[in-house]
């Protein structure tokens, strides 16, 4: 039985009973709410509430008085409370997660999904062939002129050098050679390939700057990194080389980038 | 079902062409796992006019798995509901929320 609170009550009455004033009648004492009680428990047939086969509480006698002292254990505004947490508590269920979201296992992809990005790569792949045929066509045009250059020289055996220190080859072939020279550790399944530029090199009049295990000659070389030097490996000795240097007519057309021992 | 192309998500026009007339990739297989997944909807939804739920659930299933659309899901959330399915209901309400979102 849920008692009301002091401020469920009427305001006339609350304020009575919160002031303190001995003249005004406490609720449980109305009249009027005792003849409320007493219709909604009849069941009509005249009989009272204190009849022993209607009350549901069994016999009157066992019902204690309610002492004329006794407050609600409830603060006031309960049910205002009360219908806040209800609400926060639907709010809350509202913002569970499906569990079955976290624990059911994903999905496996359509069919049509698996189809779509098979036929995606494979046109990506069919683009890229494409690319390469060109690039592939490009490099041959240009390579073109200098093994006919190279052809010739070998028929006539007259090195271009001779002409000049410049010979007839132009900056832009020579640098085209290296150029294609710094591609072969990528081509390198290719020796033809490698077989077939090194009498290129020679017949532009390029030759290479040998560099590791020598020492490091800032005249043809240039420091890019540094190890500690150690016994076997004494200090100012080339290790690795990470680009190759070459000389044009014995004059530097690009200097070779090395790692140098410290 | 509207198909459009993998690669360059152009819409590829309803028909006999076996490529993307943009990229030029091939699409004829799509296009027959449309045909296909369009054909199961379309039992499906005969089988529920029939009142054959279990089948009309199952071509459901058979439409997504060939691809995940909406039509499929949702005739598959209806025919779970017929059957009070309480393990299928909410994984088809899922997988409606997965193609319409």
């Amino acid at each position: 039985m849920i008692l009301p609170s002091d401020s469920d009550l009427p305001s006339d009455r609350n304020e009575g009973q919160s002031s303190g004033n001995p003249g005004e009648t406490p609720w449980w004492e109305d009249p009027d709410l005792s003849a409320d009680d007493e219709n909604e428990s009849g069941d009509g047939d005249g009989t009272g509430p204190g009849g022993e086969e209607d009350s549901p509480f069994g016999d009157e006698d066992e019902i204690p008085d309610i002492p004329p002292n006794l407050t609600s254990m409830a603060g006031p505004g309960w049910r205002r409370e009360l219908g806040k947490e209800i609400l926060e508590s639907l709010r809350d269920l509202e913002a569970i997660e499906d569990p079955d979201d976290e624990f059911a296992p994903p999905e496996p992809p359509d069919l049509f999904t698996f189809f779509g990005e098979l036929a995606a790569l494979r046109n990506e792949l069919r683009h890229q062939g494409q690319r390469s045929h060109q690039t592939l066509n490009q490099l041959d045009k240009t390579l073109a002129p200098l093994l006919r250059k190279a052809a010739l020289t070998d028929q006539t055996g007259t090195s271009p050098s001779a002409s000049g220190p410049s010979g007839d080859w132009p900056a832009e072939h020579r640098l085209a050679l290296v150029s294609l020279w710094d591609l072969l550790p990528q081509a390198t399944a290719v020796p033809a390939f490698e077989a077939a530029i090194g009498p290129l090199l020679a017949a532009a009049g390029l030759v290479r700057i040998p560099a590791v295990g020598q020492s490091f000659d800032p005249a043809t070389m240039t420091r890019a990194e540094t190890v500690p030097a150690t016994k076997k490996l004494p200090a100012g000795q080339v290790v690795r080389e990470i680009q190759t240097g070459f000389l044009c007519h014995g004059h530097l057309l690009r200097p070779a980038r090395v790692v140098v021992s410290v | 079902m509207n198909l459009s192309c993998p690669f360059c998500r152009k819409k590829v026009p309803p028909g006999h062409s076996r490529r993307c007339r943009h990229c030029g990739c091939e699409v004829a297989s799509l296009r027959t796992i449309t045909t296909a997944a369009a054909d199961s909807i379309r039992l499906a939804i005969e089988a529920l006019q029939e009142g054959r739920d279990r089948d009309a659930h199952d071509f459901a299933y058979e439409a997504w798995g060939l691809r995940h659309s909406r039509e499929a899901a949702a005739i598959g959330l209806i025919a779970a509901s017929c059957l009070g399915d309480p393990i299928e209901i909410p994984r088809w309400i899922r997988r409606r929320r997965e193609v319409v979102v």
